[in-house]
């Protein structure tokens, strides 16, 4: 398993290699001591960056949602460039399009912590002396990271990454009145 | 003979060991291993052997730096803090030089020192390169969409409208958005075979539109694909509408032949004899030419027959016939309700079947909410079954989707007749005609204006008629005569004026 593990990050390098870097970025800002910031290691930690067990609340927030966010904001740009062309309208001959698209499935496929984060997460928020306020406000976000960690030992997100590769010209499509709007509001 | 007790040598002994050939580690061990065989002669060599051995690793020890000697172990470098020398286990597994932290837990392997350095671990090369890559070609492929906006907004309305079942505004839509694409090289395949799936439904144009199914097919799909089964729909789509349209070819190319060409289908034989002869084209055979090129001989297709037999038997008013050939039409192509449905659909109200029609005009409403036919055949379903109300609001709401169709607007105008809303109806029969003037249209406005008493208005109309060689017809004259009401004109035998 961990073989196949390895090699989905392989074949989405980009993605790995920037989801370590955002999580060596927040690292250095929360002042987390990092032990091993390699990218690729032939381990349940590869595309992830070694550190310390992270004890506050925001720090253990940070590793797990700025990473991710990052790098599903930047799947979602590369979609635009690639899923509409492939998957939207059927144009299979531009390969400036393929290169969108397979940058998008990686950045998508590497957006969840690793399964450690997600412990030390948990272990965090779910302690006896956090509210119960917070424990539900962060649930939706846990059962995610959560789930995805799970999905992705198995090397699963990557085909995960590929079927919302389809489906984001429809969802995306849902905002394009808003946009419209955005626009003629700013030509007026 | 020296005692075997501990030698001790001096510098000039061992000297001159080092003359003599050293002995190999596996030599010094083989000795060490032998017991009580040396005679005093190999026992004096064998010490010498190992003074020689014991000089040149002296030599060597004393070459080396005190870091080589560390490194292979020779010496073991001992470091000392505060608390004394630290033994190795306590050592930083960073630096190796000082003392673990163990504030940090009893485990932690870490010295403060590198603890503190590790909160400011450098960015590598790499990480920064990937990141300036990834920046400059994500702004590209927003860039990218941006440039494209409009044309994927023509396509999401298209969407938009076929999810409405709206499919000739979906048909236009896309239709504009492959025109957009097109002129900036892009071939939007999946569009291709989306329109050719709404045309092949549709049909909006009859042969023309089965042309354009075929065309818009071949652009999408390459002989290697046509392969896939992935493609298999689409290639049969299109197989079936070469098909149908080379029937209708042969339909056309026989009756412009000489021999049915000068027939008059009003006369009995004449139209025995056509209707014969269509009826033998279900057997011939039809060329078609796959995606890949190769020509196969396919039977001609029933429906398009029968449906050419519907159309003469139509021509002629020969509407018993219509009905059978049309029923036929519909028991061999239920799926294709655009040939079928609101013919069918006519004939069936016409023979006192409203709710059979009204069916039909259900399942051409529920694939497209754009077909006239649909709201027509409700309309004047309603109308028939003396519920003109509901018969006006199935008109005003075909007249909303499709506003200014003219048939609508007479179906509309019969409906009012039927409620006894005179003035009404006269304003929307002249509203359409000055949209389209046409002969069904004038006889409904005849009737409107007899009604309320015009009979300024109902010559002019007369007039109308005889300049387009128009002729009242015989239920429109009967109705002039008094044989029979305005409603029961329009709600009773066919329902129309014609």
């Amino acid at each position: 398993m961990i073989n196949l593990y390895v090699a989905t990050r392989v074949i989405t390098f980009p993605g790995t290699v920037l989801r370590a870097f955002w999580e060596h970025l927040i690292c250095r800002l929360c002042s987390i001591p990092a032990e091993d910031i390699r990218a690729f290691k032939v381990s349940e930690l590869c595309g992830h960056v070694e550190h310390e067990l992270v004890k506050k609340k925001s720090h253990s927030f940070l590793i797990c949602f700025i990473p991710f966010l990052l790098n599903f904001i930047l799947a979602c740009c590369f979609f635009l460039g690639g899923s509409y062309r492939i998957a939207y309208i059927g144009d299979f001959k531009s390969v400036l399009a393929w290169v969108y698209l397979w940058l998008g499935i990686s950045f998508a496929s590497n957006c969840v912590p690793s399964f450690e984060d997600v412990l030390s997460f948990k272990d965090v928020f779910y302690s006896k002396d956090t509210k119960i306020i917070v424990k539900i406000a962060v649930a939706p976000f846990y059962a995610l990271i959560y789930g995805f960690s799970i999905l992705e030992r198995m090397g699963l997100t990557v085909v995960i990454a590929v079927l919302f590769s389809v489906v984001f010209p429809q969802v995306f499509n849902k905002i394009f009145p808003a946009i419209i709007f955005l626009v003629q509001s700013f030509q007026n | 003979m020296k005692d075997n007790k501990e030698l001790e040598l001096s510098n000039d002994e061992i000297a001159k060991a080092a003359d003599n050939k050293a002995v190999t580690e596996d030599e010094f061990s083989t000795a060490i291993d032998k017991t009580g065989s040396y005679t005093d002669k190999e026992l004096d060599d064998e010490l010498e052997r190992l003074a020689a051995t014991f000089k040149q690793e002296y030599e060597k020890a004393q070459a080396m730096t005190e870091e080589e000697l560390i490194k292979s172990g020779i010496i073991i470098q001992q470091f000392e803090d505060d608390g004394g020398v630290i033994p190795e286990e306590e050592l930083c597994k960073c630096c190796g030089e000082q003392r673990r932290d163990k504030s940090f837990g009893e485990n932690y392997e870490y010295c403060k020192n590198c603890r503190d350095a590790m909160k400011d671990y450098p960015f590598s090369i790499k990480s920064m390169a990937v990141l300036a890559v990834t920046v400059f070609l994500c702004v590209f492929s927003i860039i990218s969409f941006v440039d494209e906006f409009d044309n994927y907004n023509l396509v999401r309305k298209g969407d938009n409208f076929v999810s409405e079942r709206k499919l000739y505004s979906a048909l236009e839509a896309y239709e504009s958005a492959i025109d957009a694409f097109e002129e900036e090289e892009i071939a939007p395949e999946k569009l291709y075979l989306e329109t050719a799936e709404i045309l092949f439904n549709t049909m909006p144009n009859g042969i023309e539109s089965m042309k354009e199914v075929a065309e818009k097919i071949e652009a999408a799909v390459s002989s290697a694909e046509s392969k896939l089964p992935l493609y298999y729909k689409y290639n049969n789509m299109r197989e079936e509408v070469l098909i149908m349209n080379g029937t209708f070819q042969e339909v056309y190319t026989l009756l412009n032949g000489e021999d049915y060409s000068k027939l008059d289908l009003e006369d009995d034989e004449d139209y025995k004899k056509i209707m014969t002869e269509i009826g033998s084209m279900i057997d011939k055979e039809v060329m078609v030419t796959a995606i890949d090129g190769s020509q196969k001989k396919c039977k001609a297709n029933q429906a398009s027959v029968r449906f050419c037999q519907y159309m003469f038997a139509y021509s002629v008013q020969r509407y018993d016939d219509c009905y059978k050939y049309m029923q036929e039409v519909a028991e061999l192509t239920p799926d294709y309700l655009w040939i079928y449905a609101y013919e069918l659909g006519n004939a069936k109200l016409q023979k006192g079947n409203a709710d059979e029609a009204i069916a039909l005009a259900d399942s051409l409403y529920r694939l497209n909410a754009e077909n006239v036919g649909s709201y027509v055949l409700y309309s004047t379903a309603y109308r028939m079954t003396s519920k003109p109300k509901t018969a006006v609001e199935w008109a005003d709401k075909g007249l909303e989707i499709i506003p200014g169709d003219t048939e609508l607007m007479r179906t509309k105008a019969m409906a009012l007749i039927v409620q006894g809303e005179f003035e009404e109806a006269k304003k929307v029969v002249d509203e359409a005609r000055e949209l389209e003037d046409y002969g069904l249209l004038m006889l409904v406005s005849l009737v409107v204006e007899n009604e309320l008493g015009n009979k300024d208005e109902v010559k002019q109309v007369k007039k109308d008629l005889k300049e387009v060689s128009l002729e009242i017809t015989e239920r429109v004259d009967d109705y002039l005569d008094g044989k029979m009401t305005a409603k029961q004109l329009f709600t009773e035998g066919v329902g129309d004026v014609q």
